[in-house]
């Protein structure tokens, strides 16, 4: 059994009386410690992925485990403890918050963990040592994802959990976040699913999970994932 | 427009909270401040229609000495009247049927006639049950304001008057029975009045008809107005109305109180007049009579005294007068008579001597011739007589002889005839013989016997009885035939010796008897003439010669001597006599003529006199007597008055204005704050609004839209909101809170059936208020960010940043805080506004928890303190103002004797007035007040307990240094201790006196004084009229005993139990409690919406970051604390902030309710303010709850979302 296994998923979104099908029959299962990148265009459904795998939604029908949890059966609180102990989430637009330093930003998240990591060492790994006491506005947008990275890392999740974490970057800030996000794939063994639009990101990925439509259009296994200094896109 | 109009019926849809939130403030606050606003003028509205309804009357008219008749007629003919009615009054005791004990009740007579059509019949009944009277001995009765009715319809009243005059004197009834219970216009309150009998407080107030009483003076006199009722009794236009009435008719109160005076002066006058007219005669017939009668008495003693005297000393002058006169008369006479005797001695002795000499010669010659004419004549007589003698006696004895021997001759016949019959006789023969023969035979025998017996017997007895019958027969013939034949034989023989003898003879003779007279008669002749001759010439001559010689003598003699001898003699003899005869003169005289005297002129001066007195004083008398009277009747007189109360002076209707006077005021203060929270609540509402949508607004202004026309789509959006929640505000704030505040106060007053007064004008304004700075926020929220140009406007809006907050800085206590309070801390640093904004509306909620338990503590504590504190007496009994100063001091006695009271004093309680300055004057009117005056010392403490009413607090003492005066009442005037006010006294003394501290007080206008400083100041002593008394424990009935006790005293006019007066004053003001519940629910309103609508802006404001900490995996009550903890701890400070604001809305509040009298104190209990943080934070945690849904509600997708 993989790490995390999608079962035949299926989510529905019900507004008034117009049915909106996200995802349909989505199957697919991801290892731990594999670098996923799960592509697809505005729509096909890959948020609704990550909202379903982060534990923000909950599938409409179909199977999904999760470290041989059955994530899919979770009420709504055990889908919070899940979020809390189990993933560590990476947002496009950081979701930092404003009014917290660098520090207290990743303390937000390690006040609510079993066994955090040592939030300075965190810091220190993202390379923001020097930023630490600075309040997100006074730093840029790549400097902001490494504290949104460093949060979710500081939890020490069994997965995390990247939505397009690029997406408002730079090019090269871009670079940066994504080999940071491989590297501690790589040296922590920490599972990454990143989920971009950018199918110029699907070489460095060990999965590649490619949906259109709600459905899982393909899935590609890299034996040999490009490291992040090699992709230009 | 058709767009613009679906823009913003959207955009109301799809902000449908935010929509609410401002419909809900305002609506909240509309309600509030509408509904409060109106409730008074409902209440005012009520009333009024109540008032007019049921006739309450206009004016009451009191008089101090009753209303006649007369009285009653004139008020009827003053103009502008509609209805008059004079009505009785009367407080009795009553005791129920079944009852026990007895309470005093208030009788007041209704009219007769109780149709609607009587303009008479005032203050007329709303009937709660049963029925009104139609007999004297039934009566309705007032509903009472407790629960149950402590009377029920044909309960029987057993009545007695309470005092010692008996009931029947008043009243035509002794036993009523209840057949109605009612509700009146004239009292609609708890307060059912005080009473001077039993124990001196009014249970039941009960009407019967106006036939039950007998007394012939109305107590009061109801009056309407003509047009009256046509205006609001409670506004200017309505006294407008009846103020020239009331004027006119204190006018004609003075003319008639005029007039009533005079009336009773005339009657009075002619009262006394009768009984002093008849006193004065009286005492005066009795006075003139003693008078009278001494008068007479004195002037018949001197009189007597006077006439005797005078008597006396006449008498005693005329008898001195006399004895000299005499005296001297008899002197002079004395010496007359002896001089004129000697004269006539002399002179008769020389003429006897002449005369005797004569005398003896012409009587010795005539005694010669005579001598010798006498013996001639003798010798001549003798001559004669024995010639006659001898014949006669010759003569005689032969006459003799021959009668002898007859005689002799027929004796011896006769004795022999008798013995010749006795010898016939003797012989028996005889018998044998008649008588013839007899007598023959005698005659016979005496013949023959007879010759001899003759011879014998002349022999034996010629002789001797010739002898014997001899002298006898000279003597007759000698006095038969001597004189004669002498006298027939003398003349011629004396004629013969005459003529023969005498001259010779005479001759011869002469010489020698006269000499021989002489000598031997001379002198003796002389001495034996002279007497005679002596007395004859002093017969003769003496008194003659006397009288002819004695007044010249006398006139000589008394012109020289008399004067001087009586005044010699005269005093001497006076005082013998008046020591004599005085008094017992006057004595023996005196009563006789006192008898007289009075008989004469007693009854006449009497009579005379006794009206002649009576007029003199009678007049005077009856003035002083009248004056004296009148002085009692009239006690006061000039405090008689006709008391003409507008509605301004019936208790009920001030109370109740009072009350909604207070309502308007606290609406006046609460809505306006709430309007303030609501505008700041729209204002914060409308800017997160405009900041929302900052990039639609881009849009617009890019696509070109004006700047107002994009700032319509707000305003519109914030006029709906306003304007909606506003109507719906009125509509429901219109129905809830007049009924809840009415409802409230009809625990306090008797209202029938609410009637909303017209408060369309108040709903307009509101809303249009309200809507207006709503409008006003939307409009200032939108005004800056659409000055923006459209490109800066499409960015999104640059976050606010973090920033380190001052407490950072001090390391030492920033480490000690745990993240997630840091975190909060942080927060509510950086949004300012909001954090203001929701403090605001929790300071307000706090604020207005505190004013309410404030209100509530204040009122509690106004008689906790004032009955509690400041006045340690319990009870307080008060004495007859006319007692006098023994009496005060018995009653005294008597009170402090009751074992229920443990202790007791003194003092004097009199009405007076103060002031600031000299004079009444405009910004500086005289305050009424209470002066009490007692003792300064140490029993002052026992009774009150003085504390300055500023600063700390501590205790003041009464000393003379100045007086005490309460704090509303010091507050009134403006001033403060150190201060000098003027204090007039009971009789109008205004002195000036020295503040010696303003003292914490609650009830009433009150000046403390000592009794040494009234004394200085007013030159008297206050008169003690009150005993303050100290009880233990004791409960209601051993209060009431000792009431109806003491009330029974003559001198005793009120037993007063503060147990009584506290629930009185509670159940008077427990309605402005209904006030705190008020403020409660409507700070719970208000600190929800301010929470629950800030809370909302916060949430969407940070929408993001709540989603992203929900994502991070915060279980719900972490992300409800991590977003509401900000709140909590504003609650908190909000709420620490609200104390003060509370305390000093309170204060505001306290001060605008204020009533004249009453100083609410500015008390808010501790616990008050532990409750009101309470009850912010329980709101606050309420709110919470809400909170907690609407975050459980965000997505967490949010957090995926772009920043917009």
């Amino acid at each position: 059994m993989s790490f995390i296994e999608f079962n035949n998923v299926r989510k529905v979104y019900k507004t008034g009386e117009i049915e909106t099908v996200a995802l349909d029959r989505v199957d697919f299962s991801i290892e731990q410690g594999e670098f996923v990148i799960i592509a697809g265009q505005s729509g096909a459904g890959k948020s609704t992925i990550l909202n379903i795998l982060g534990g923000m939604d909950a599938p409409t029908s179909g199977e999904i485990t999760v470290d041989g949890e059955r994530i899919s059966e979770y009420s709504a609180k055990q889908l919070t403890t899940y979020r809390r102990y189990d993933i560590g989430f990476v947002f496009q637009f950081y979701n930092l918050v404003q009014n917290l330093t660098v520090t207290e930003n990743v303390e937000l998240a390690t006040e609510i963990c079993r066994e955090p990591l040592n939030v300075e060492e965190v810091i220190e790994k993202v390379g923001l040592k020097e930023r630490r006491q600075n309040f997100p506005s006074q730093l840029s947008g790549g400097e902001q994802q490494r504290v949104a990275i460093a949060r979710a890392l500081a939890k020490n999740p069994k997965l995390l959990l990247c939505d397009e974490p690029t997406g408002a970057l730079d090019y090269q800030t871009g670079k940066q976040i994504l080999k940071l996000l491989q590297d501690t794939c790589r040296k922590e063994k920490m599972t990454v699913i990143i989920i971009t639009h950018n199918l110029a990101l699907c070489p460095m990925g060990d999965k590649v999970i490619r949906v259109k439509s709600g459905r899982v259009r393909d899935i590609t296994v890299n034996a040999e994932p490009v490291p992040v200094e090699s992709i230009e896109w | 427009m058709k767009k613009k109009k679906l823009d913003l019926f959207r955009e109301v849809k799809n902000s449908f909270g935010r929509f609410m939130a401002i419909f809900s403030i305002v609506l909240i606050g509309v309600a509030f401040f509408a509904g409060v606003l109106a409730s008074p003028r409902d209440m005012r509205a009520t009333a009024d229609r109540y008032f007019d309804d049921n006739v309450l009357c206009d004016i009451r008219l009191i008089s101090t000495i009753g209303f006649t008749a007369g009285d009653l007629d004139a008020i009827c003919e003053e103009n502008g009247l509609k209805g008059v009615f004079g009505a009785h009054t009367l407080d009795v005791i009553v005791r129920k049927e079944s009852a026990e004990n007895e309470s005093v009740a208030a009788l007041t007579s209704i009219p007769e006639d109780l149709s609607e059509g009587n303009v008479n019949y005032l203050n007329r009944f709303r009937i709660y049950d049963g029925r009104l009277p139609e007999r004297p001995d039934e009566c309705v009765v007032r509903t009472s304001m407790a629960r149950s009715q402590p009377l029920s319809l044909g309960d029987k009243l057993y009545l007695s008057s309470g005092t010692s005059d008996p009931l029947s004197e008043s009243l035509a009834v002794s036993e009523l029975t209840v057949v109605g219970i009612v509700y009146v216009p004239t009292s609609i309150s708890f307060g059912l009045g005080s009473s001077s009998i039993g124990n001196g407080n009014v249970s039941y107030l009960l009407w019967l008809p106006e036939s039950a009483f007998l007394s012939e003076y109305y107590t009061n006199v109801f009056v309407t107005v003509d047009g009256a009722s046509s205006e609001d009794t409670f506004t200017d236009a309505y006294f407008d109305r009846v103020a020239p009435v009331r004027d006119a008719l204190e006018e004609l109160g003075k003319e008639r109180i005029a007039a009533r005076t005079e009336e009773i002066r005339a009657e009075v006058a002619e009262t006394v007049a009768e009984e002093v007219t008849e006193e004065v005669t009286d005492k005066v017939t009795e006075e003139v009579e003693k008078a009278v009668k001494e008068g007479i008495e004195e002037t018949v003693l001197e009189e007597v005294e006077k006439a005797v005297k005078e008597g006396i000393e006449d008498t005693v002058r005329t008898e001195v007068e006399k004895a000299v006169r005499e005296g001297i008369e008899t002197m002079v006479l004395d010496g007359v008579r002896d001089a004129v005797r000697e004269g006539i001695e002399s002179a008769t002795l020389g003429a006897v001597r002449t005369e005797v000499q004569k005398g003896i010669e012409s009587a010795v010659l005539s005694a010669v011739e005579t001598e010798v004419k006498k013996g001639i004549e003798s010798t001549v007589l003798a001559a004669v007589q024995t010639e006659v003698k001898t014949r006669i006696e010759t003569e005689t004895h032969a006459a003799v002889t021959e009668n002898v021997k007859a005689a002799i001759a027929a004796n011896v016949r006769d004795e022999v005839t008798a013995q010749v019959t006795a010898a016939v006789e003797a012989d028996p023969m005889s018998a044998y013989l008649t008588e013839e023969q007899k007598t023959a035979l005698i005659a016979a025998q005496v013949e023959a016997a007879y010759p001899t017996a003759y011879e014998q017997a002349e022999a034996m007895y010629l002789e001797p009885q010739v002898e014997a019958a001899y002298p006898a027969a000279l003597q007759q013939a000698m006095s038969l035939y001597y004189n004669a034949n002498v006298e027939a034989a003398y003349p011629a023989a004396l004629e013969q010796a005459m003529a023969e003898n005498f001259e010779k003879t005479v001759h011869e003779q002469y010489p020698a008897a006269l000499e021989k007279t002489m000598a031997e008669n001379f002198e003796k002749t002389v001495s034996e003439q002279y007497p005679a001759a002596l007395e004859k010439a002093m017969a003769e001559n003496f008194e003659k010669t006397v009288r002819e010689q004695y007044p010249a003598a006398l006139e000589t003699a008394m012109a020289e001597n008399f004067e001087k001898t009586v005044n010699e003699e005269y005093p001497a003899a006076l005082e013998k006599a008046m020591a004599d005869n005085f008094q017992k003169t006057v004595d023996e005289k005196y009563p006789g003529a006192l008898e007289t005297a009075m008989e004469e002129n007693y009854r006449k001066t009497v009579d005379e006199k006794v009206p002649e007195e009576i007029e003199k004083i009678l007049q005077d008398t009856i003035d002083e007597a009248t004056e004296e009277q009148l002085e009692t009747v009239m006690e006061g007189a000039d405090q008689w008055k006709w008391y003409v109360l507008d509605r301004n002076s019936q208790e009920s209707y001030v109370q109740y204005r009072d009350a909604a006077n207070q309502m308007s005021r606290i609406a006046s203060i609460f809505p306006v704050f709430f309007l303030f929270v609501a505008a700041l609540v729209c204002f914060t509402t409308m800017t997160r609004m405009v900041a929302e949508q900052r990039q639609l607004i881009g849009t617009y202004k890019a696509l070109g839209y004006g700047t107002y026309a994009i700032a319509s789509r707000y305003i519109l959006y914030a006029l709906a909101a306003s304007l909606s929640g506003g109507i719906l505000g009125c509509i429901i704030g219109m129905q809830v809170f007049p009924r809840v505040i009415f409802s409230s106060w009809s625990i306090a007053y008797q209202m029938p059936s609410m009637v909303r007064a017209d408060n369309l004008l108040l709903c307009i304004l509101s809303v249009a208020g309200i809507s207006s700075v709503v409008v006003l926020a939307a409009f200032s929220a939108c005004i800056s960010t659409l000055s923006e140009v459209p490109s800066e406007l499409m960015r999104p809006k640059a976050p606010k940043i973090g920033r380190k907050i001052l407490l950072e800085r001090i390391p030492f206590i920033w480490k000690r805080i745990s993240f997630t309070q840091k975190v909060t801390i942080r927060n509510i640093f950086r949004y300012k506004k909001r954090f203001f904004m929701t403090l605001a509306g929790v300071a307000g909620c706090t604020g207005l928890l505190v004013t309410g338990f404030g209100i509530s503590d204040s009122i509690g504590q106004l008689i906790k303190a004032q009955y509690g504190e400041i006045f340690c007496y319990d009870a307080s009994v008060t004495l007859k103002n006319d007692n006098t100063a023994e009496e005060m001091q018995e009653a005294y006695e008597r009170t402090a004797a009751q074992p229920e009271f443990t202790n007791t004093l003194f003092v004097s309680n009199t009405s007076g007035i103060v002031n600031d300055v000299p004079e009444a004057e405009s910004g500086h009117e005289d305050i009424d007040v209470t002066i009490a005056v007692m003792d300064e010392g140490a029993s002052v403490e026992k009774f009150f307990n003085f504390k300055n009413a500023v600063g700390k607090r501590e205790s003041v003492d009464l000393t003379s240094d100045g007086v005490l005066i309460a704090q509303r009442t010091a507050e009134m005037m403006g001033v403060k201790a150190g201060d000098r006010i003027f204090i007039e006294n009971r009789d109008g003394v205004r002195q000036e006196v020295p503040v010696h501290a303003v003292i914490e007080f609650y009830v009433g206008h009150y000046v403390y004084m000592s009794s040494e400083l009234y004394e200085t100041s007013f030159g008297e002593e206050a008169p003690r009229n009150t005993v303050l008394c100290v009880t233990d424990e004791i409960t209601e009935e051993e209060q009431n005993a000792v009431s109806e006790l003491l009330m029974d005293e003559e001198t005793i006019t009120g037993v007063g139990f503060f147990s009584v007066s506290v629930k009185t004053i509670n159940s008077m003001i427990s309605a402005l409690r209904i006030i705190t519940v008020v403020l409660i629910i409507s700070s719970g309103l208000l600190a929800f919406v301010v929470l629950y609508n800030l809370s909302n802006v916060n949430i969407s404001e940070r929408l993001r970051e709540i989603a992203t900490i929900k994502v991070l995996g915060f279980y719900d009550p972490e992300v409800n604390a991590y977003v509401y903890r900000e709140t909590i701890a504003i609650t908190v400070v909000g709420a620490l902030v609200g104390i003060p604001v509370g305390i000093a809305i309170h204060h505001t509040i306290m001060g605008t309710i204020a009533m004249d009298a009453v100083s609410f104190g500015k008390y808010i209990a501790p616990i008050s303010y532990v409750y009101s943080v309470l009850l912010t934070v329980i709101f606050s945690l309420i709110v919470s709850v809400f909170i907690n849904v609407k975050l459980k509600k965000i997505p967490m997708v949010e957090s995926l979302k772009s920043v917009e």
